[in-house]
């Protein structure tokens, strides 16, 4: 089934339709929920309340960009609505608190490929990882990010430095990262580029 | 989006890993969403649920008539993984924990991940010979019978190697079930048994060949539990010199071990990973639904006397009271039913009073109240009391109160409003207990009271409505506000007691809701 197939499907509310555009989109989805959340539960929720959301509000779309974009943006903010439902989330968003976290070690995850990087994303505190999320993977700016979770443009920025040192620390200690010797940046390990 | 990807490397291949990352979501999420878009069309439909029901009904009949005595014969000239069963082709999975037995005619329904093909080669119709034509099966805990084959002995040592589920979520653990050596002299006293209970397995009435007492042509297994089957095999690589000898059990494990690598397919390994990934505890149904309450309502409590002797006069018009303030203080649980329909339940506290007027006496003065009997007749109860109703020394504030706990449950119905601003109508059932109390009963003649808390009813049942408005806060919080009616549905002092008497509390609740995560 072709993607304009679903969406003409969908827009009819034809269930095998939106079945299809489930089957072909969830799996990736559910990896961006994943990134967001604190274990698989709470992602699969978050996965469900958005592709409800996303089959009430198809109509919306209107064939500007990729469907795939459009569904990821309301998969993305869903996620950021729950999270901000959670009073922890909103502690630690504040600055002062995120900046004394620290990783020990054995909670660094030891998997491989792909889900080795999201593993080390979400051992960061949830407001780092957030702030990472939609920033480096996302692409939000740090002026959409303040608006999105209600905090300071500013804030979105050291929240972000702080976080991609302490991503840039986690991978480098999994041997994920090359430890950079002249370069500013570090670089993925042959290892994972591989993969 | 206004930023580019003008990033580092870093921030580049973050993107790029990220990106590649894939999780398959459980099926249950889709029908939720099913469920959730197509609220007229549940899924799954009734049909599937009654076929479902129907093949474990199947299953079940089938399982009740399995014999107890399965027969497996292995052939010491074979590889291994050629064998016989009796009747019965079966399929156990222990990762489902589910027994799913065949007839032998619908071989061709075994296609899962343990699959058993058998065929009919014995005269004997109770032992069937069957060929595993898979590497991977399993055997019920059960009692086996070994049999070597014609002309030739069990040598070397009978291994089972299986996996079977060893804690929650862990599958795969390899474990010998039996490393006993076959060569050694059989049981003679078959009523004593040997056994080897640490590997779950009880060896039994060895059967010796005729012409060589060293070499058993039967040997009995009991199983003590079920496992799955990854090889059986008599090593007939190692029978040869397999009588004891110290390298046997060695030479066999590697054996055994090169076969495990063989023996799991890749699909099999997805089908093992995927089970573990998705069969975790399946998520409680109450969760992210059910809500803890805790409430207060300060009421105003009125009462009315009722004198169920009918051609007396208006027991109320005689006794000067006055209401009093009560309040009730509870802790219960919310569940939604229905879209606009939550049940309650939970515990409360009441503390009820009014005041009657009185005079207080320095001497007490002989009275009788009216009693009620069995048979509707009325007798006189003589009593003494200090506590007048007309007339006394000193004026006095009656205090009739009563402690009580109660279950309350009931519903509450949304009748209208938006996600935060919500209007409820709500009515509850709730029996209660009187813990304490005291109650100050009038006399036959109304010209006193008499003290006697022994006359309070133990039971009772009160019944509550309520109407409220909830708005829900962005900490996750719904505060409730509203007015409560309760009423006390049978009288508070015994029903031997001539004049009736019911509560009813005026109040307005207060109440804080959260969700239970």
């Amino acid at each position: 089934m072709t993607e304009e197939t679903m969406l003409n499907g969908c827009l009819e509310n034809n269930a095998a339709a939106q079945e299809a555009l489930y089957n072909h989109l969830s799996p990736k989805m559910l990896g961006v929920c994943y990134r967001f959340a604190k274990n698989r539960e709470d992602a699969e929720d978050m996965l469900q309340e958005g592709f409800i959301k996303i089959f009430a509000q198809i109509h919306q779309y209107r064939n500007e960009g990729a469907l795939e974009g459009w569904i990821r943006r309301i998969v993305v903010h869903t996620c950021i609505n729950t999270l901000k439902k959670n009073k922890k989330f909103s502690d630690s968003v504040d600055i002062s608190y995120a900046g004394g976290v620290g990783i020990r070690e054995e909670n660094i995850p030891s998997i491989m490929q792909a889900k080795q990087v999201v593993d080390c994303i979400r051992v960061l505190p949830v407001g780092y990882r957030t702030v990472l999320n939609l920033y480096a993977i996302e692409g939000y700016s740090h002026k959409e990010i303040g608006n999105m979770l209600d905090i300071e443009e500013s804030t979105s920025r050291s929240q972000y430095t702080r976080a991609k040192t302490m991503l840039e620390d986690i991978l480098i200690k999994k041997n994920i990262l090359l430890k950079p010797r002249n370069k500013t940046t570090s670089v993925l390990s042959g290892a994972v580029a591989a993969n | 989006m206004d930023r580019n990807f003008d990033i580092d490397d870093f921030e580049q291949l973050l993107k790029e890993r990220s990106d590649e990352f894939k999780m398959y979501p459980a099926k249950r999420v889709w029908y939720s969403i099913y469920n959730n878009i197509h609220p007229g069309k549940k899924w799954p439909s009734v049909a599937m649920c009654v076929t479902l029901i129907a093949i474990l009904l199947l299953v079940g009949y089938l399982n009740t008539d399995n014999k107890n005595s399965h027969m497996v014969t292995i052939g010491a000239t074979q590889s291994g993984l050629q064998a016989s069963a009796n009747l019965f082709s079966f399929f156990y999975n222990p990762f489902l924990e589910k027994n799913i037995l065949y007839n032998k005619n619908t071989e061709a329904a075994f296609t899962n991940l343990h699959s058993i093909k058998l065929s009919n080669t014995s005269a004997d119709k109770t032992k069937l010979s069957a060929t595993f034509n898979s590497n991977n099966t399993v055997i019920k805990k059960d009692t086996y019978t070994v049999i070597a084959d014609n002309n030739t002995a069990l040598h070397g040592k009978f291994i089972l190697t299986a996996i079977k589920p060893i804690a929650e979520n862990k599958f795969a653990t390899i474990t010998t079930i039996d490393n006993a050596d076959l060569a050694f002299a059989p049981t003679t006293n078959k009523s004593q048994p040997n056994s080897d209970e640490k590997n779950n397995v009880t060896i039994k009435n060895d059967v010796a060949d005729s012409k060589n007492e060293r070499n058993i042509k039967q040997r009995e297994i009991q199983l003590n539990e079920t496992i799955a089957l990854i090889a059986l095999s008599t090593l007939n690589d190692i029978k040869n010199n397999a009588f004891g000898l110290p390298g046997t059990l060695e030479s066999s494990e590697k054996n055994i071990a090169q076969q495990e690598v063989n023996i799991l397919s890749d699909e099999d390994k997805a089908w093992v990973e995927n089970y573990a990934l998705y069969n975790r505890p399946a998520p409680k149904k109450w969760v992210g639904k059910l809500r803890s309450q805790m409430y207060v309502t300060p009421s105003v409590v009125y009462r009315q006397l009722k004198n169920t002797i009918t051609t007396d006069q208006d027991i109320n018009s005689r006794v000067t009271q006055h209401p009093s303030f009560g309040v009730e203080i509870g802790a219960g649980i919310i569940y939604p039913l229905f879209k606009s329909i939550k049940i309650k339940t939970g515990l409360q506290l009441n503390f009820t009073q009014y005041n009657s007027d009185g005079f207080g006496n320095t001497h007490p003065s002989a009275t009788s109240i009216t009693m009620n009997t069995s048979t509707g007749q009325h007798y006189q109860a003589f009593r003494s009391t200090p506590y007048s109703n007309g007339d006394g020394i000193t004026a006095l504030q009656l205090h009739n109160e009563t402690f009580q706990i109660s279950i309350p449950m009931g519903l509450d119905v949304k009748l209208a409003g938006s996600e935060n601003l919500q209007w409820y109508v709500g009515a509850t059932i709730q029996p209660t207990y009187v813990i304490g109390g005291q109650s100050f009963l009038i006399s036959s003649d109304k010209r006193n009271y008499v003290k006697e808390s022994s006359m309070l009813n133990r039971w009772n049942l009160n019944a509550g409505f309520e109407t409220y408005i909830s708005y829900k806060t962005n900490k996750g919080y719904s505060l409730q506000f509203g007015p409560q009616y309760r009423m006390q549905l049978f009288t508070t002092n015994s029903t031997q007691y001539s004049i009736q008497e019911k509560l009813t509390n005026y109040g307005i609740k207060f109440g804080i809701t959260k969700l239970i995560k």
